[in-house]
């Protein structure tokens, strides 16, 4: 049960890092606004 | 010393990873060194376990801490471990040794990080491999999974959007995984291999069981990467920097199919395998639609990388479906597949990282000219595009050879027609690149100085019938109108090394076979 919460928070904070670099990239976090910009860019 | 061998292939790399990372802040070269040292040592570990195993012919088996089982965790090293220990530890190396000026350009200020990464990856590949306890496997494919996530995100600019969507495909497939051993926890109280495989054969009929086979399966598919749920892979596989590629590439997907060859015949007796739920059609079916989906679509890509990962995908197909085939030449084409896979995937991204490097471009149409311009890289390059079509001497041929003769045995038909579609394809997808390197005029680059990395002199680069004298040593002249401008050798030789243990180990592959493959499949199988 410990692994499961070591691994949980590890995985959140990979994933919250990403979120980060994706928003400043992109200015949003709305995934529709993304395609949007990929689509046109 | 040596009998703690099984324990240094995975802590060396672990805390190597711990030391990169410290030592990144004091000097600017010591976590390149000490990560290409503990990978070297992990490397001969894991060749000195290999040939251990092969002369006294029973598994290795170490009790971490001394605990016994089935209450501590038991890394077991057999025949099929070890082999897949050294395809892994190998890689890592020559991957490492062979891109070294790619990393120092690209990772400028992050050394200690990005060396760190790449340990602790490849120390959780080698755990996954190593190890004898369902639920260690867990941890161990999360560590290589989050390792695996933070290397591909310091890709390019499009790479966090990728690595976002391959996280959270992933970790639900290892949750899968998890639900899996949780089940069998469940009913039978144990997490240890060996002790599962006692337990289960007493409770065939438990529908626990099956939903647990059922969900480990689902959950090693998605991490895969088998059609549908491959969704993450060429995303994630092309926009990541080439050194992370080289390395995430040729391994993620071949652990992952060990970890279903290690659950279905170890934990999950053959009998229950194939005889008990008789998967066999089904999953043939799957790796026939996965094959014929990859190949395809690698016929529409433009960019070189994402080819490959099509091509990737197509190849999990052979593995997955030459396993569910059943017999033992199935068997040993899919776990000869592993090897050959993992070296000519290899090979490709370390071609490609070189392309990069010359040419800053990644498309195809970047490579005109190239078999004038760079003819060692592209002789290497063509030994590994023949050996992914399937020409022999090299080892696609062998591995393609088994799992043909193993369909045919089976009466798969539909999954020898797929292999050999899948053959054909490829020959188009590299013949392609073929005519065009080797047909087409070098094209001049007019990119300012920040695409070409080359220290030490200007390229000029003739077109038609000129011959210009170029500036500084080390240019050779060539015969025709275009100069070879090589690519370094730190670079070059390693991806040559590569491409000739391609033939050898097709040259080799017979023995391979029947001292290694032969042993890793439980006598029962016929």
């Amino acid at each position: 049960m410990l692994t499961a919460i070591v691994v949980g928070v590890a995985t959140l904070g990979v994933a919250l890092a990403l979120v980060i670099k994706v928003y400043k990239e992109y200015g949003t976090v709305e995934e529709d606004e993304i395609n949007q910009q990929l689509r046109n860019g | 010393m040596t009998s703690h061998l099984p324990a240094i292939v995975i802590i060396v790399p672990l805390f190597a990873a711990l030391a990169a990372a410290a030592s990144g802040w004091i000097n600017r070269k010591a976590p390149f060194q000490i990560a290409l040292a503990s990978l070297f040592v992990s490397f001969v570990s894991s060749v000195l376990l290999l040939l251990r195993v092969l002369g006294t012919g029973v598994a290795v088996e170490y009790q971490m801490a001394g605990w016994p089982a089935p209450m501590g965790i038991v890394y077991v090293i057999d025949h099929l471990s070890a082999l897949v220990l050294v395809v892994i530890t190998f890689v890592a190396f020559v991957n490492l040794l062979g891109n070294q000026q790619a990393v120092e350009s690209e990772y400028k200020n992050k050394e200690g990080a990005f060396n760190s990464l790449y340990l602790l990856f490849t120390a959780g590949l080698i755990g996954m491999t190593a190890t004898g306890d369902a639920f260690n496997l867990y941890v161990l494919l999360e560590i290589a999974s989050l390792s695996g996530y933070a290397l591909i995100g310091l890709g390019s600019s499009r790479a966090p959007l990728a690595t976002l969507n391959y996280l959270f495909i992933g970790t639900i497939g290892a949750t899968f995984y998890l639900l899996g051993v949780g089940y069998l926890y469940i009913a039978t109280g144990s997490l240890n291999m060996a002790d599962l495989a006692t337990i289960i054969p007493t409770m065939m009929d438990s529908s626990t069981i099956l939903f647990a086979f059922i969900i480990c399966l689902t959950g090693l598919l998605v991490k895969m990467a088998m059609f549908p749920v491959h969704g993450w892979l060429p995303g994630a596989y092309s926009e990541s920097t080439t050194v992370s590629a080289g390395l995430i590439a040729p391994l993620t997907t071949k652990v992952t199919v060990y970890i279903m060859i290690r659950i279905c015949l170890t934990v999950f007796t053959p009998e229950y395998t194939f005889k008990h739920i008789q998967p066999a059609n089904i999953m043939v079916g799957l790796a026939v639609i996965s094959i014929i989906f990859g190949s395809l679509s690698a016929l529409a890509q433009k960019d070189y990388k994402r080819m490959l990962s099509y091509i990737i995908i197509a190849e999990v197909g052979y593995m997955v479906g030459g396993f569910f085939l059943g017999n033992r030449l199935g068997i040993s084409g899919a776990i000869l597949h592993i090897i050959n896979d993992a070296a000519m995937t290899l090979a490709l991204f370390m071609a490609a990282g070189i392309f990069i490097w010359k040419t800053g471009d990644e498309s195809r149409s970047s490579l005109k000219g190239l078999y004038a311009k760079m003819p060692f890289t592209m002789a290497g390059f063509t030994l590994a595009a023949l050996s992914v079509v399937g020409v022999p001497p090299t080892c696609g041929f062998f591995s393609k050879w088994y799992l043909i003769s193993g369909g045919i045995a089976a009466g798969q038909y539909l999954f020898v027609g797929a292999l050999i579609f899948s053959s054909l394809v490829n020959a188009v997808l590299f013949f392609r690149i073929f005519e065009i390197a080797l047909f087409e005029p070098f094209k001049s680059h007019a990119h300012g100085g920040d695409n070409m990395h080359e220290h030490g002199g200007d390229d000029i680069h003739a077109h038609g019938g000129e011959n210009i004298h170029g500036h500084g040593s080390g240019e050779i002249h060539a015969h025709g109108t275009v100069l070879i401008k090589e690519a370094p050798l730190a670079m070059l030789i390693p991806f040559l090394g590569v491409c000739v243990l391609l033939v050898i180990l097709g040259l080799y592959s017979g023995s391979i076979v029947t001292n290694i493959i032969h042993f890793a499949i439980p006598a029962g199988i016929i």
